[in-house]
């Protein structure tokens, strides 16, 4: 009668390692077959070689060692460099992601309301009378220059001054007409 | 059985502090994991791959990808498990990249046939080395593995069964199966 196939395995299973179990130590006891499994399998444990077989010796232990820890060193070289340029980038991203916000903002305030821009011009450019009406004045070239220098200065071009110098004289007189009140208004 | 010198599991109380400190990037600890650890790791990669250098490439490769990811170690196994585990998964890629460039057989013949003619003027006992070496290196992979873990890393198999994805009676079924076919082969061989 060989020995049922249950109880190979269960002895397979501590293969190695482990003092059986009561109740299976009590079957290798008691059953010739389950002993001569088990003595078998104790032979076989006794015939591997031992892990230490596959250990490193002291110089190459050494050298594992220095190796490991001179690639860490690169590692940890390297986060450090990523952990310095990050920010820059990061910084640099942002500040364009915000500079695009801002414009993209502006302009769409721009187009839901077209008298926006007109609106610090238009405010210099109406007089109320003594009649309580309102009439409106007709620029005039300092007033146009004053206006362009208004509208510079308030998108921090700073540059009224060479702006008017440089226009010809029909694109002063193009000026001059667009930024007449009436239209802007 | 079991008497024989096998490679013990960390004491936790031992690895615990120590990671925690590695966690907050202290070096020093962390060089004190790779010492308890380089011969176990270095002995798993060997024995998986059969070639030394390969197998110390992968030791080393083990512990730096363990030092970069120790932040996401979430202690739920011990460290030498996991660990390993990484090691495991290393040698199981070199050995499948191997394969995949057909060199494989080859690569574990040659080793083989290396070591038994380094062995010529040696002891029995290290040639039985070799001859276990390449009949294992032969196992089926998760056989192989599963008894690597098992049989000489001392990990339970509930811990090996984690590591591996596996149930833990796919992962008793190939240790029993890697047992009963080394079994088979040392009596080919005469050694029991």
């Amino acid at each position: 009668m060989s020995l049922p196939q249950d109880i190979k395995d269960r002895l397979l299973e501590h293969f190695g390692h482990q003092q059986l179990p009561a109740d299976l130590a009590a079957i290798v006891e008691s059953n010739p077959q389950a002993r001569a499994f088990w003595d078998e399998l104790h032979a076989l444990d006794q015939a591997l070689p031992e892990d230490e077989a596959f250990c490193l010796d002291d110089d190459d232990f050494a050298d594992m060692l220095e190796r490991v820890e001179s690639e860490i060193d690169t590692t940890v070289e390297r986060s450090h460099l990523r952990a310095v340029t990050r920010p820059w980038y990061q910084v640099t991203a942002v500040a364009a992601s915000i500079a695009l916000m801002a414009v993209a903002v502006m302009l769409a305030l721009k187009v839901q309301d077209p008298a926006s821009t007109g609106m610090h011009l238009t405010t210099v450019a109406v007089e109320q009378t003594d009649n309580d009406s309102i009439s409106l004045i007709q620029p005039n070239e300092s007033m146009t220059a004053a206006l362009i220098s208004d509208y510079a200065s308030r998108r921090n071009l700073e540059a009224s001054a060479w702006l008017l110098e440089d226009l010809t004289d029909e694109e002063f007189e193009y000026l001059r007409k667009n930024l007449e009140v009436g239209d802007l208004l | 059985m079991g008497e024989k010198d096998k490679m013990t599991r960390l004491d936790r109380n031992i690895t615990e502090p120590l990671v925690q400190q590695a966690k907050n990037g202290d070096r020093e600890a962390f060089s004190r994991l790779v010492r308890l650890m380089m011969n176990r790791t270095v002995a798993l990669t060997y024995r998986m791959t059969g070639d030394r250098e390969a197998a110390k490439d992968l030791a080393q490769d083990s512990f730096v990808a363990a030092w970069q990811s120790l932040k996401d170690f979430r202690e739920d196994a011990p460290f030498d498990s996991w660990l390993l585990k990484i090691a495991h998964n290393k040698a199981l890629n070199h050995i499948a990249a191997a394969k995949r460039k057909n060199h494989a057989q080859n690569e574990v013949q040659t080793r083989a046939e290396a070591i038994n003619d380094d062995n010529l003027a040696k002891s029995a006992r290290e040639k039985l080395l070799a001859s276990i070496l390449t009949f294992v290196n032969h196992l089926p992979p998760m056989q192989k593995s599963v008894f690597e873990l098992r049989y000489y890393q001392n990990i339970p198999f509930a811990e090996i069964a984690q590591t591996t994805g596996k149930a833990i009676g796919t992962v008793k079924t190939h240790y029993r199966e890697a047992v009963a076919k080394l079994r088979t082969h040392a009596r080919q061989e005469g050694l029991i």
